[in-house]
């Protein structure tokens, strides 16, 4: 019996049907001492809660790094991180910061020059030589 | 050419070099008319400050109780062939000779000094921690206040005398503290606080006062005495006295310092919350409170807070204050900011390789296999790095 391969009916596109969150976790990482971790302390103690109450698909880990600066780290589904140096910033940058990570998609950043960018087959098809009626010389 | 730098004040006589005789000698004049108004002017200034002058001042100085000069003068060893001492034996170098004289530890002896250089604090050495002794120490202080007040509504010349007998005053017998908190406090038809039995009871004020008169007199008792410290055999006499008298004190319950906890928890059960809504407005008022709370407590209220603090609660409630946490994971523990939410986690360190390694449980075969391998499972071992890069690198 000759193995059928099956047709692709469908391809899997985020957010039709169902949106999966391409950012998994985001560490935080603050110092205790440093002046520059005063943003991140504060962002802690006061935006974390609620942004992480907001987001219960993403996991949030706290942690401490004597004397370095602040760092928050996005890991992505696809296997890449993306860290962000929040030195000197106030609480609220931060938060913004959190938010470009919650939405980036993990991938490398590209040019884009192309605005509109689609997965569906042309409706002409390939152009081929041997099909058709050929070309008269 | 050269440029000379302009001159604020008056020019000196001696700078005036090219100048005829008679301008010179008006400036000399000039400048010594101008030297002894300052003179006069200074001596005025001298007249008008209190402090006395300084070669008066050091005539007058009068050194403290107990403070030694330090020694002077010479000391000369005896000769080696004047010794008696048939245990003697000559040095033989440098470092084998005794040292004779000198001021070596001398300065750091506290003994040298005398009792008036010792300094003494206000409030306790160390501030009460435990809440229902602070609540306690809160309330009894704004009782005490009260009393000092009279039942007079603006502070006056009253307050600052009895300020060193009663509230100056240390804790005390537990007594004390048991008579002085079960005077109750409530709220007055204008918000103000007052006492709860109107009039406020004409005896406690004696009552409060002769306890307070008791309790220095044990104290005074407990106390040695300053005189007494010259030989050795009066010490040991004087120390056999103290025991005695401690013992004595302590089995008639006499005992200085805060209540215990539970005494203190008993105490709030009576004293109630009515108190804490009554307002506190008077400055002069406030600050003999905030004084007596030091006395009673250590905790000093700041200025600025003092006068923002308008309720009783208010006051109580910047007494009894937690201790700021050192690190932000104490903070967070303490408030629980993240205990209703199950994607936080939070580490007390730093996340180290192995332990992310450790949560994966992939941490256990990477040890074996090190160890299989005769590799540092921590470390380099001192192992430098492969000769090779340098090689490649061209680093020296």
């Amino acid at each position: 019996m000759a193995v059928k391969a099956l047709h692709a009916v469908s391809q899997g596109r985020n957010g039709v049907g169902a949106f999966i969150l391409q950012c998994k976790k985001i560490d935080l990482h603050y110092c205790d001492w440093a002046g520059s971790s005063r943003g991140m302390n504060g962002f802690i103690k006061s935006l974390l809660p609620k942004f992480a109450a907001a987001h219960p698909q993403i996991e949030f880990t706290v942690s401490p790094r004597p004397t370095k600066h602040p760092v928050a780290i996005g890991h992505y589904i696809n296997g890449r991180s993306k860290p962000i140096c929040v030195r000197n910033m106030e609480p609220y940058e931060i938060l913004k910061k959190l938010e470009l990570l919650r939405d980036a998609s993990g991938e490398k950043l590209k040019k884009v020059t192309k605005p509109v960018r689609s997965i569906n087959q042309s409706v002409r098809g390939i152009w081929s030589p041997y099909h058709g009626n050929g070309m008269s010389l | 050419m050269r440029h000379l730098p302009r001159l604020r004040g008056a020019v000196s006589a001696s700078l005036c070099c090219s100048s005829p005789t008679h301008i010179r000698t008006t400036a000399v004049a000039a400048v010594a008319t101008t030297s002894s108004s300052t003179k006069t002017q200074s001596l005025q200034r001298r007249n008008l400050s209190t402090s006395l002058p300084r070669c008066d001042a050091v005539e007058a100085y009068a050194p403290p109780q107990g403070l030694k000069p330090p020694p002077q003068g010479w000391k000369t060893a005896v000769r080696p062939d004047k010794i008696t001492d048939p245990a003697y034996e000559p040095a033989q170098d440098g470092l084998g000779l005794e040292e004779v004289g000198g001021l070596d530890g001398w300065w750091e002896n506290p003994a040298n000094y005398g009792t008036g250089r010792q300094w003494v604090g206000y409030g306790p050495a160390e501030k009460v921690i435990d809440p229902a002794v602070l609540e306690v120490a809160v309330y009894r202080a704004l009782v005490e206040a009260m009393i000092a007040r009279g039942g007079v509504k603006t502070l006056t010349a009253r307050m600052f005398a009895v300020s060193d007998s009663l509230l100056g005053s240390e804790w005390g017998p537990e007594t004390l503290t048991t008579t002085t908190v079960q005077t109750k406090l409530c709220v007055g038809s204008n918000g103000a606080l007052e006492f709860k039995s109107t009039p406020p009871e004409p005896q406690l004020e004696q009552k409060v006062t002769e306890e307070v008169d008791t309790a220095a007199t044990a104290k005074q008792e407990a106390e040695p005495t300053e005189g007494a410290n010259e030989t050795e055999v009066l010490e040991e006499a004087r120390e056999e006295v103290e025991v005695k008298e401690a013992v004595e004190v302590q089995e008639e319950g006499l005992t200085e310092g805060p209540i215990s906890s539970e005494t203190a928890q008993a105490l709030l059960k009576e004293i109630g919350h009515e108190w804490k809504k009554a307002t506190i407005k008077d400055y002069v008022f406030k600050y003999f409170v905030a004084k007596r709370i030091q006395k009673l407590t250590g905790h000093i209220i700041p200025d600025g807070k003092l006068v923002a603090i308008n309720t009783a609660g208010t006051l109580l409630r910047e007494v009894v204050r937690p201790p700021k946490a050192k690190k932000l994971v104490e903070e967070i523990e303490n408030k629980q900011l993240f205990q209703s939410l199950p994607n936080v986690r939070v580490f007390p360190r730093r996340v180290t390789p192995i332990d992310k390694e450790k949560m994966v449980g992939r941490w256990k075969v990477i040890r074996e296999e090190l160890e299989r391998r005769g590799l540092p499972v921590i470390g380099t071992a001192n192992i430098d790095n492969a000769i090779e890069k340098k090689w490649v690198t061209g680093a020296k």
